[in-house]
C-alpha cells in the first residue's frame, strides 16, 4: 500500500469516482472525493495531495493547507514555479497520472522523513541545551569565592567572570585564609564540555587542597598531580596562582602559560610574565614560584579572553589595554572600555586587586536614624544639597543611595525577612528602625562613598560569581548588577555592614 | 520628577532621585490594566533596580513593556543588562 493520502475535488462525480477507483487499484491507501474545496474545508482533514481543476485553485489554498501538494488539472502543459504545485493536462492518461503521483509520493515521503529527523534533532538540541544549563549551574556551584567584592585590609578585590557561551573553559579560585589571599585563574585549552570539565575540576580540587595545605609549593604540587590525571594526551592547561600575604604585602606567583600579571603603580605598568609552561599530562618540569614585594595601585590577573578579543579595528584588545590600564584605577573602568571597544570572543576572566589610595579627603560624614522610607529620602535630599557636581555624577549618587539605603531598610534590621511574602501580602516595613552612617570622601578623580549600618549583615561569599548578563532576568541581586554597571568599584566589609563605593568625578566612567 | 499617565502611556521627566520617586513610578506601572505598558523616560540616566524588577514582574504576568529612553547612558545601561529586547527598548 502506498501511504500518501489523496483528495480529489471536482463537481463531476463520474470523474472523481473513476479517478478514485484507479488510485485504489494502484494501492493508494487513503483516497477521498469532494465536490468542492468548501466541502473539504468543513471536514477539516489534511491530505498529502489534492487533485483539482486549475481554474478552481487559489494561491491562498497553499496557506490553508500548508503541508499539501496540489496537482492541478490544466488546459495546457505547464512547468511549475512552486514545488508544491504540479500540473497535469486535462485529457491525461492513467499512466501520466500514475507517473505524476509517484513523483509527488517520493517528494512527500522524503518530506515526512526530513520532518521526522528535524523533530528528532529539535528534541536532541533541547536536551543538550537543558543539560548545558544544568552543567553551567554545577560549574558555578563548584567555584568557591569568599574574596570578590570585598575590601580586606587595604585591598579591594574585584572580579569579572564571563563565559563566551554557557559553559566556561575558564574557572577561578578566590580564597581567603587568615592573613593570605589565594587567587587562581584557570584556562583549559579548547572549548565545550571537555574544557569546562577540566577547568571546573581544577578549581574544585584546588579549593579542596587549599583547605588542607598552606604553602603554595604544596598546593601546586598536589593540584598539578591531580590535573595530570585528568588531562588527555593532547590537552594542556594554563593556570595562574597568586598568593598575597596581607600583613607583609609580599606576593608569590606561579604562572603556567597564562597572560602576564599587570602591576600598575601610578601611570606605570609592569608585566610579570609566565614563569612556567602550560601543564601537560606528561610534563615533569620543576615548578617555579617567584616571590615579589612591590608597591602597586592595581594588580590584574586575566585569562586570554580579554587580551585576545578583537577591537573594532580587528586588532587584539591587548593593544587597547596598554592605553586603558594607566588611565584606570578600577577594573570596572577597564571593563567599560572593553565592552565598548571589543567583541568578547572567548571565555573571559579578570581579577583585580586594588590598593586603597590614601589621598582621599573627607567632605561629608553623618549618622542618621531612620524608621521609614521618607527618612531615607531625607538622607538622599540632604546629601544632594551638599553635592556640587554635574548632573551625570548626581544621578549616580541618587542611584547608589536608593539601592543601598533601600537594601539596608528591607534587609539589615529585619529578623525573619521574606521579601516575596511582604510584597504578596502587601505588608509594609513599618516596624523597621535602624541607623546608617554615611561618609563621603573625594580625591581628584573619584568619590569614595562609605555606608555603614548596624544590622545583621549578610554573607558576601559567592555574592556574584558570574557576570553573565543573560542571567539578569532571573538574577535576584539586580541592585548589585545595576550598580556595577554605573560605579567604578563596589566592595563590602564587615559581613556586608560596610559598603565602599567608588564613582568617577568627571567625564563619567 | 514628574509622572504623566495617559492610558497605558507613562511619561517620566526629571530625575528619579528618591525612593518615593521609584515607588510612584512602580505604583503607576501597577495601575495599568492594559496588556501593553508604554514608558517614556526623558531625563533620567539611570533606572533603579526596583523599577526594573517591577517591569520584569509585569512581563512575567503576561504584559508587554515598551520602553523609550532619551539618554544614551540609560540606553547603554539597559543594553548592558541585556534587557533591550525584553523591554522593547527604543530611543526617544
Amino acid at each position: 500500500m502506498k501511504n500518501i493520502s489523496i483528495a480529489i475535488i471536482d463537481e463531476n462525480k463520474f470523474f472523481t469516482i473513476r479517478l478514485k477507483l484507479f488510485l485504489i487499484q494502484e494501492e493508494f491507501k487513503t483516497v477521498k472525493t469532494y465536490h468542492s474545496i468548501n466541502e473539504l474545508l468543513e471536514e477539516k482533514t489534511n491530505f498529502d495531495l489534492i487533485i483539482m481543476d486549475e481554474e478552481k485553485f487559489k494561491n491562498t489554498f497553499l496557506k490553508t493547507f500548508p503541508n499539501t501538494i496540489f496537482l492541478l488539472i490544466s488546459n495546457e502543459i505547464k512547468d511549475s514555479e512552486n514545488f508544491r504545485i504540479f500540473y497535469i493536462i486535462k485529457n491525461f492518461s492513467n499512466n501520466m497520472l500514475k507517473q505524476e503521483i509517484e513523483i509527488i509520493s517520493l517528494i512527500k515521503n522524503y518530506e515526512k522523513e526530513v520532518n521526522k529527523k528535524n523533530e528528532e534533532l529539535k528534541k536532541a538540541l533541547e536536551y543538550i541545551s537543558e543539560q548545558t544549563d544544568i552543567a553551567a549551574t554545577k560549574q558555578l556551584n563548584m567555584i568557591f569565592d569568599n574574596v570578590s567584592f570585598k575590601r580586606i585590609g587595604n585591598y579591594c578585590f574585584d572580579n569579572y567572570y564571563s563565559p563566551k557561551d554557557k559553559l566556561n573553559g575558564d574557572s577561578y579560585i578566590a580564597w581567603q585564609t587568615d592573613n593570605h589571599i589565594f587567587i587562581s585563574i584557570i584556562d583549559a585549552m579548547g572549548k565545550g564540555i571537555g574544557a569546562s570539565l577540566t577547568a571546573t575540576l581544577t578549581s574544585g580540587i584546588g579549593n579542596y587542597i587549599l583547605d588542607k595545605e598552606s604553602t603554595l609549593e604544596n598546593i601546586l604540587a598536589n593540584l598539578i598531580n591531580y590535573i595530570k590525571t585528568v588531562l588527555l594526551d593532547n590537552e594542556a592547561l594554563c593556570m595562574l596562582l597568586l598568593k598575597i600575604n596581607l600583613k607583609t604585602n609580599e606576593f608569590k606567583i606561579a604562572n603556567f602559560g597564562m597572560p602576564p600579571v599587570y602591576i600598575k603603580k601610578g601611570k606605570e605598568i609592569e608585566k610579570i610574565r609566565p614563569n612556567n609552561r602550560p601543564i601537560l599530562k606528561n610534563s615533569e618540569e620543576k615548578i617555579i614560584i617567584d616571590t615579589y614585594k612591590k608597591e602597586f595601585d592595581m594588580m590584574l590577573l586575566m585569562s586570554d579572553g580579554l587580551i585576545e578579543s578583537l577591537n573594532k579595528e580587528g586588532i587584539p584588545y591587548y593593544v587597547n589595554l596598554k592605553k586603558v590600564i594607566p588611565e584606570s584605577d578600577f577594573l570596572r573602568e577597564i571593563l567599560k572600555d572593553f565592552k565598548q571597544n571589543a567583541i568578547q570572543d572567548d571565555d573571559t576572566t579578570v581579577y583585580a586587586i586594588i590598593k586603597q589610595q590614601n589621598n582621599y579627603e573627607k567632605i561629608y560624614e553623618k549618622s542618621f536614624f531612620f524608621s521609614s522610607k521618607k527618612d531615607l529620602d531625607g538622607i538622599i535630599s540632604e546629601i544632594d544639597a551638599k553635592l556640587n557636581e554635574d548632573e551625570n555624577t548626581k544621578q549616580k549618587f541618587y542611584l547608589v543611595f536608593q539601592e543601598i539605603l533601600l537594601n539596608i531598610f528591607e534587609h539589615a534590621y529585619r529578623k525573619n525577612y521574606d521579601k516575596q511574602e511582604i510584597i504578596q501580602k502587601n505588608q509594609d516595613f513599618s516596624d523597621i528602625k535602624g541607623e546608617i552612617h554615611i561618609k563621603i570622601c573625594k580625591n581628584e578623580e573619584y568619590f569614595n562613598i562609605i555606608i555603614k549600618d548596624r544590622g545583621k549583615g549578610f554573607d558576601v561569599t559567592n555574592i556574584l560569581k558570574l557576570e553573565n548578563k543573560n542571567n539578569f532576568k532571573r538574577f535576584h541581586r539586580r541592585g548589585l548588577l545595576v550598580l556595577l554597571n554605573i560605579v567604578c568599584g563596589l566592595f563590602f566589609e564587615d559581613n556586608g555592614r560596610i559598603v565602599h563605593i567608588f564613582i568617577r568625578r568627571k567625564n563619567g566612567n | 520628577m514628574e509622572i504623566k499617565q495617559n492610558g497605558n502611556i507613562i511619561e517620566i521627566t526629571g530625575t528619579i532621585k528618591t525612593i518615593t520617586d521609584s515607588e510612584m513610578i512602580n505604583d503607576t506601572i501597577n495601575s495599568i490594566k492594559d496588556d501593553i505598558i508604554r514608558i517614556k523616560i526623558y531625563d533620567s540616566y539611570v533606572l533603579p533596580s526596583s523599577i526594573i524588577g517591577n517591569l520584569l514582574r509585569a512581563i512575567d504576568s503576561g504584559k508587554q513593556v515598551i520602553l523609550g529612553v532619551k539618554s544614551d547612558l540609560l540606553e547603554e545601561l539597559i543594553k548592558d543588562l541585556n534587557l533591550d529586547k525584553v523591554f522593547n527598548l527604543y530611543r526617544l
